[in-house]
């Protein structure tokens, strides 16, 4: 308790010293867009995104108790209608209400939830893939040798340069009607392009450093190869499974932004980049708002991988 | 009882060096019969757990071979269970769990019910019926081997291989467990291999002790018969005259191992007798600094 107390206000101290200076660093800076944001706009910026997102949603509650009433309305008529054609003897044929989508734009909250969608579809299209590749990579000395040129070839690749030709793919094999847009295929799969790597490699080093004595008891009672793996080699790496779990969804969240800026995907990258590209001084404390978003986000994430990776360790607990 | 049930011929063990062939194990001969119990000693690093790995079919012979009921021994199998110097317990299973798994896998014959009750008979035996739900980590050294023990024992294996099976326990918990060992064995009477360097736990567990020269190309030097009634106790074979005679042949063997250029014969014995003066002196001292 002693010790948190500590840790605590020496945390605020520096926290405090960083605003002010920040502050005074701040405002010594003029941009083409005005001044540099400071701590205030920033705070600032935050309350207005709130608002945005609070009117956004009156307005698209308005739209859709609008849309209510219409449709009421609407079978209203097609009842009158019916009666009508039944008196008249004719056919009828009922039609479907079909309410317009509310075309309002994303509001800030979504496009934070839209960005955790991308990052976490990226991230386990690449978990599917490094993790059973890591364990095979791992049991088997040969495609260990055999991969490992190619891993190291790519591992250390810019999300940025696959972006081009992940786009070309995607809008070749992506037909128009399917149900996903383009802009998040493309930044989930640039995503998982880059969080690949150190899954794929941690995964393989947990396997193969499986001690030797547990591999002997597998030997010695003749386990069969499923209950090898999961049994015996599975649980002993799990631990390194999750420690490049962890790292994948930090560079994962990091990628994203890029990924999101280039691809227009609607979360915080596409966010940042229109608001520079509308430049005003308001949009600078906007800018600012986003970096710190999305610090706090990826600050989040990699404490909930902690936590998962604490939990699955059975002997560093 | 006396055919050859497991039967070394010519079995020698090379390894590749840097500095060319290393041959640690040469010529090595023996017959041992179902249902008896052998303990080999020797210098540490003179090839036992070589020759030990051998029989388990972790490692194959480079030249002889060694034969099982009459079947060459080519891989490990759960007819030859070992049981390991570490224990090696899966950390993630509790003790219940790594006793199921090896009977699940082995004990096909049983239903799973009787699989249930079979793991819990055995932990029950070695006195672990309190700590089943316990990860190994949780448990103390001792009972770690107990489980080992357990789990070793309970898919009913041919032969049993033990590689220094007490050698990093207290002085006490040793003799606990060597006296379970012993009353468990008696009732299975399978056959074992037990590599110690405790010279009181191969007299009072083993029928015969074989002796092994120095490496490199280590042999069979000689081999003693422990020829005390079964069943042994401790107390018992403490005053037995013959129990202290084969204890100083085995110790003046150990010695005359070590080297040429170790004083003669005469001075060996005063040698041995206060080496064990001084071994009493810290046994005692540990029943002391326990009470
Ligand atoms: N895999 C190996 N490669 C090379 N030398 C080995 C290997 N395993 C054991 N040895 C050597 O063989 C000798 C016997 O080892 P070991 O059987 O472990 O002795 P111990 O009698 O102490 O159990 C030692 O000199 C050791 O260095
Ligand atoms: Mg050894």
């Amino acid at each position: 308790m002693q010790s948190f107390i500590k840790t605590f206000s020496l945390s605020l101290v520096a926290l405090l010293i960083f605003l002010g200076a920040w502050d005074v660093f701040a405002k010594s800076i003029e941009t083409s867009l005005g001044t540099f944001p400071t701590p205030a706009s920033t705070w600032s910026a935050f309350q207005d995104l709130w608002t945005e997102y609070e009117d956004e949603r009156a307005k698209r509650k308005e739209y859709e108790e609008g849309m209510a009433e219409k449709e009421k309305l609407h079978y209203e008529r097609q009842e009158r209608r019916r009666v009508r054609s039944e008196e008249l003897g004719k056919e009828f044929t009922p039609r479907e209400f079909k309410p317009a989508p509310y075309a309002g734009k994303p509001t800030y909250p979504e496009q934070i939830m839209r960005s955790l969608t991308t990052v976490f579809f990226g991230f386990f299209l690449a978990s599917a893939i490094a993790i059973p590749l890591g364990i095979f990579c791992g049991m088997s000395k040969g495609l260990q040798t055999a991969l490992n040129p190619i891993i190291q070839l790519l591992k250390p690749v810019s999300p940025l340069a696959w972006l081009p030709l992940v786009t070309l793919v995607v809008s070749a094999k992506l037909s128009a009607d399917a149900n996903m847009e383009k802009s998040f295929v493309i930044s989930a799969v640039v995503v998982a392009l880059c969080s690949l790597w150190p899954t794929l490699i941690n995964t393989a080093l947990g396997v193969a450093s499986v001690s030797e004595d547990h591999l002997n008891v597998a030997r010695v009672l003749n386990v069969p190869t499923h209950v090898k793996i999961f049994r015996i080699v599975l649980p002993s790496a799990l631990p390194y499974i999750f420690a490049g779990l962890r790292i994948s969804l930090g560079i994962g969240w990091m990628v994203l932004i890029a990924a999101e800026m280039l691809a227009q995907n609607p979360g915080l990258g596409k966010f940042v980049w229109d608001m520079f590209q509308n430049g005003s001084s308001k949009t600078l404390g906007m800018i600012m708002a986003a970096v710190i978003t999305i610090g706090v986000i990826g600050l989040l994430l990699d404490r909930m991988m902690y936590l998962l990776e604490k939990v699955f360790s059975y002997e560093r607990g | 009882m006396n055919q050859p049930y497991l039967e070394f011929s010519d079995v020698t063990k090379t390894f590749p060096t840097p500095k060319g062939e290393f041959v640690a194990v040469e010529g090595v001969n023996l017959r041992v019969h179902e249902g008896e119990f052998l303990s080999i000693m020797g210098h540490s690093g003179c090839g036992k757990s070589t020759l030990l790995n051998m029989v388990a079919g972790m490692s194959r012979c480079s030249r002889g071979g060694i034969a099982l009921k009459g079947r060459e021994i080519v891989a490990p199998g759960p007819d030859r269970m070992v049981v390991f110097q570490n224990y090696s317990l899966l950390p993630w299973m509790t003790v219940y769990e790594n006793i199921y798994l090896a009977v699940k896998t082995c004990r096909k014959d049983l239903s799973k019910q009787e699989q249930k009750e079979e793991s819990e008979r055995y932990l029950e035996m070695v006195g672990l019926s309190h700590a089943l739900k316990r990860l190994p980590r949780e448990i103390s050294g001792g009972m770690q081997q107990r489980a080992s023990i357990a789990r070793a024992l309970a898919v009913h294996p041919q032969v049993l291989l033990l590689d220094e099976p007490f050698g990093a326990l207290d002085a006490l918990t040793r003799e606990e467990l060597q006296e379970e060992l012993l009353t468990i064995w008696e009732a299975s009477r399978c056959t074992v291999l037990m590599i110690t360097h405790d010279i009181d736990e191969a007299i009072l567990l083993s029928d015969r002790i074989v002796m092994m020269t120095n490496g490199p190309a280590a042999g069979i030097g000689t081999i003693f018969d422990v020829p005390f009634l079964r069943p042994r106790h401790r107390e018992t074979l403490l005053e037995d005259p013959g129990f202290y005679t084969l204890r100083n042949n085995v110790l003046s063997f150990l010695y005359q191992a070590e080297g040429p250029e170790l004083p003669s014969e005469p001075e060996n014995t005063i040698m041995y007798a206060e080496a064990y003066q001084e071994q009493e002196d810290k046994e005692e001292e540990l029943v002391i600094g326990d009470q």
